[in-house]
């Protein structure tokens, strides 16, 4: 070996013709550019890296708290009293994936809670007060959010190009309404002393045939809020009404709507079809009745198979809304493959 | 042949359009016709607005369609008062008493044999032309009983800051006793510009189940503020006075004697059990200027339901409500007091918004067995003389509402 290679004129001469520009290939060239500037390549391949990877909102320049955050119960019972099967993951799994995608599209955020049988709540004063305390942990984890929408697990969105604020948001004055007059399956009475409804609305909720529907459901992030939330749950009355309260924060919050003036005044309805609709094995009894259930030719936003575990076949109706979704936002593209 | 005339007009429309545009151009932007311009945009402008405004009348109409029902009370129908003193005429209470809950109201028994009283919600009020008809004296009486619980301060009118509420019953005491009662808050009220708002114990009872007055009397309280803040929409403090109290310094505003943010802080009891024994205590990082409750304690830790201000807010309300709910009212609570305590233990947004304050600001109770004159200060929290309210709890298992009431009210410091 030596220190020095010899001279050679030729070898010189094939460089010289390789740094030639006008004779190189493109190629060649941008290898080349990227040659001479490894380190901003290196930059700009990290950068793209990191918004690919976890996603430009995630980034503290582009991230700003959402204004409307989705809470998603899952794991309802948590396996306790029977064991949780493969199809009940699945449908947990798709339920999931269904918010997630709806989320991300919108810029929403998405809090997927646990709501597994704990033994703190099994006490007969504390049996339903779960969902309530969920939604004030909640409150408390995006003290900026401004609204909460509240999905069972059994619900799909089956128009996730529909954002919020299209949907519900700038047609709330026509499409609620305030005054139990012409859908009041409770009997409730229609009109209570000192109601002011010159208040805005901080909780959107839906009635099925049975009353109040707590499966999705739309709450402001407000001091009236969480008022109602303290007050929602009450030992006494809970006492009074355990055995007669099937449906437990359902009825509770039906008992203060029929009652207190201050709760009545910030309540509104959505028709069950808007955030809500059934399946037809919901409500069975009413099945003619159109304002219930789910129609793919409306394209109705939000499905939710209410009590499909009760002698119903969740999964078949999972599969059966899924397709439908994957038949309705079909795209173009992807019958390349 | 048939090609030519299609042609031809074809080149006349061109030249037409075109003539438009040149026609157009000159009007708008040829800059020698200013005036014609000015004119042209003007119009536009003017046509704009008119559809803007039309547009605004039109979506209006469909707002009106969706009008929601206007807030009322327990009555549908309403008598605006030019005074901020509401108070029934205290000389029917003994034709009242005559007539009692049967003939005042309709009195409902169901299949069970249940008899249950209840308030007809669409009576309408009498006008003063059709009360002037009326010669029986006992349905004057009646209509004017009936009338009273739809009275409400005039919207337009300089509302009242503070409103002393007071709940009075007619079958328990004598024409006299009322008098003084009700005169001690007019009075007061007068002097310090305050509203006062005084009902008969028993135009709430038939909205509520258990209709038993004696009983039931304590819980009507919370239905009593509820129909204050609605008859007097605009003012901010409601105090709730009770019938067996005098108000004995009517120099001192409700102000300096507590509401000031100074005095509400050296009468706030921080950190201390909300009822005795309790292990939930008073937040000691309460802002008490933003209490909306604001009860006193009484030595023994029980709180006071004979004199407590309730500011008409979110929570005000929310709390006065929630005490009302006949699902919390009908629970066998010992005493009000019990549920307010209830109420403040279990939901910390209550709590939160709640002072409890020496009972010497607004609730010195007088004890008979105790001197009242000032040199023997007996306790921080007995009646002394001097002191701004007198509370005859007790009196009425002692038997000596009236006298007590006749004695002290001969002693109001004017």
């Amino acid at each position: 070996m030596s220190y020095s290679m010899p001279y050679d004129a030729a070898y010189k001469d094939e460089k010289k013709r390789q740094f030639d520009y006008r004779r190189r290939s493109p190629v060649d060239r941008v290898g080349a550019a990227i040659a001479r500037n490894k380190k901003t390549v290196l930059l700009v391949f990290c950068t793209l890296f990191m918004v690919f990877w976890f996603g430009s909102s995630r980034l503290t320049l582009f991230s700003r708290a959402p204004k409307i955050v989705l809470i998603l119960a899952v794991n309802d019972g948590g396996g306790v009293h029977k064991w949780k099967g493969e199809q009940e993951w699945a449908i947990e799994r798709i339920s999931i994936q269904n918010k997630r995608a709806y989320a991300k599209k919108h810029g929403y955020g998405l809090t997927i809670k646990d709501m597994r049988t704990a033994k703190r709540y099994s006490h007969e004063y504390r049996e339903g007060w779960q969902k309530i305390e969920v939604l004030r942990q909640t409150m408390r984890e995006f003290p900026d959010a401004e609204w909460f929408w509240w999905l069972d697990p059994e619900t799909l969105i089956m128009e996730p190009q529909l954002s919020l604020e299209k949907h519900l948001f700038k047609r709330m004055d026509t499409l609620s309404y305030r005054v139990l007059e012409d859908f009041n399956p409770l009997q409730l009475p229609p009109d209570i002393p000192y109601v002011d409804y010159s208040n805005e609305p901080e909780l959107y909720i839906t009635q099925d045939c049975g009353g109040f529907n707590l499966g999705s459901f739309l709450i402001k992030n407000s001091e009236w809020s969480k008022l109602l939330l303290d007050v929602w749950w009450d030992p006494v009355c809970y006492e009074q009404k355990h055995m007669m309260w099937e449906h437990r924060e359902q009825d509770a919050l039906e008992a203060l709507y029929a009652r207190e003036p201050w709760i009545r005044e910030k309540t509104a309805f959505l028709p069950l079809r808007s955030i809500n609709a059934f399946p037809p094995g919901a409500c069975s009894e009413f099945s003619d009745d159109a304002r219930y259930f789910y129609s793919e030719d409306e394209r109705d936003f939000v499905v939710n198979m209410a009590g499909c575990s009760f002698g119903r076949d969740c999964w078949a109706e999972m599969q059966r809304y899924g397709s439908l979704i994957e038949e309705h936002n079909h795209k173009w593209w992807r019958r390349l493959h | 042949m048939a090609f030519k005339p299609k042609r031809k007009g074809g080149t006349e429309s061109l030249s037409f359009v075109e003539e438009g545009v040149r026609r157009f151009k000159t009007l708008l932007l040829d800059s020698k016709r200013k005036r014609t311009q000015a004119f042209s945009f003007g119009c536009i402008a003017v046509v704009v607005v008119m559809i803007y405004l039309l547009k605004s009348l039109v979506m209006q109409k469909t707002m009106s369609d969706l009008q929601l029902p206007p807030t009322h009370g327990h009555y549908t129908d309403e008598i605006v008062s030019l005074q901020p003193l509401i108070f029934p005429p205290i000389e029917h209470a003994p034709r009242l008493k005559q007539l009692n809950l049967r003939k005042l109201h309709t009195l409902r028994i169901d299949v069970d044999g249940n008899k249950k009283y209840v308030l007809k919600e669409s009576d309408k009020s009498t006008t003063s032309k059709k009360r002037k008809e009326i010669t029986d004296e006992f349905e004057i009486v009646k209509r004017d009983y009936l009338d009273h619980g739809k009275r409400v301060f005039s919207k337009g009118s300089d509302s009242p800051e503070v409103v002393v509420v007071t709940l009075v019953d007619f079958d328990q005491h004598d024409t006299d006793t009322l008098i003084r009662v009700v005169q001690n808050r007019v009075d007061y009220a007068q002097r310090h510009r305050y509203g006062v708002y005084v009902r008969w114990a028993q135009e709430f009872i038939p909205t509520i189940d258990n209709q038993d007055m004696a009983e039931s009397y304590e819980f009507l309280k919370p239905l009593m503020m509820r129909a204050a803040m609605h008859a007097f929409p605009k003012a901010k403090y409601f105090w709730f006075l009770d019938q067996h109290a005098l108000i004995m310094r009517m120099d001192l505003s409700l102000q300096t004697q507590l509401l000031d943010r100074k005095i509400m802080n050296l009468a706030v009891l921080k950190n201390v059990p909300v009822v005795k024994g309790s292990n939930i205590k008073t937040y000691n990082h309460l802002v008490s200027e933003r209490a909306e409750v604001i009860i006193p304690q009484t030595n023994d830790g029980k709180l006071d339901t004979n004199s407590f201000i309730v500011k008409a807010g979110l929570y005000g309300k929310a709390f006065m409500d929630y005490l009302g709910d006949p699902l919390v009212r009908d629970y066998s609570w010992p005493s009000l007091s019990a549920s307010v305590g209830h109420a403040l233990q279990w939901h910390p947004n209550f709590l939160a918004k709640s002072a409890l304050v020496v009972p010497k600001t607004i609730a010195s109770v007088y004890d008979p067995t105790k001197p009242a004159t000032e040199k023997a200060s007996i306790d921080v929290f007995h009646y002394m003389q001097g002191d701004f309210v007198a509370l005859f709890d007790g009196c009425q298992e002692r038997k000596s509402c009236a006298s007590d009431l006749a004695l002290f009210y001969s002693q109001v410091q004017k």
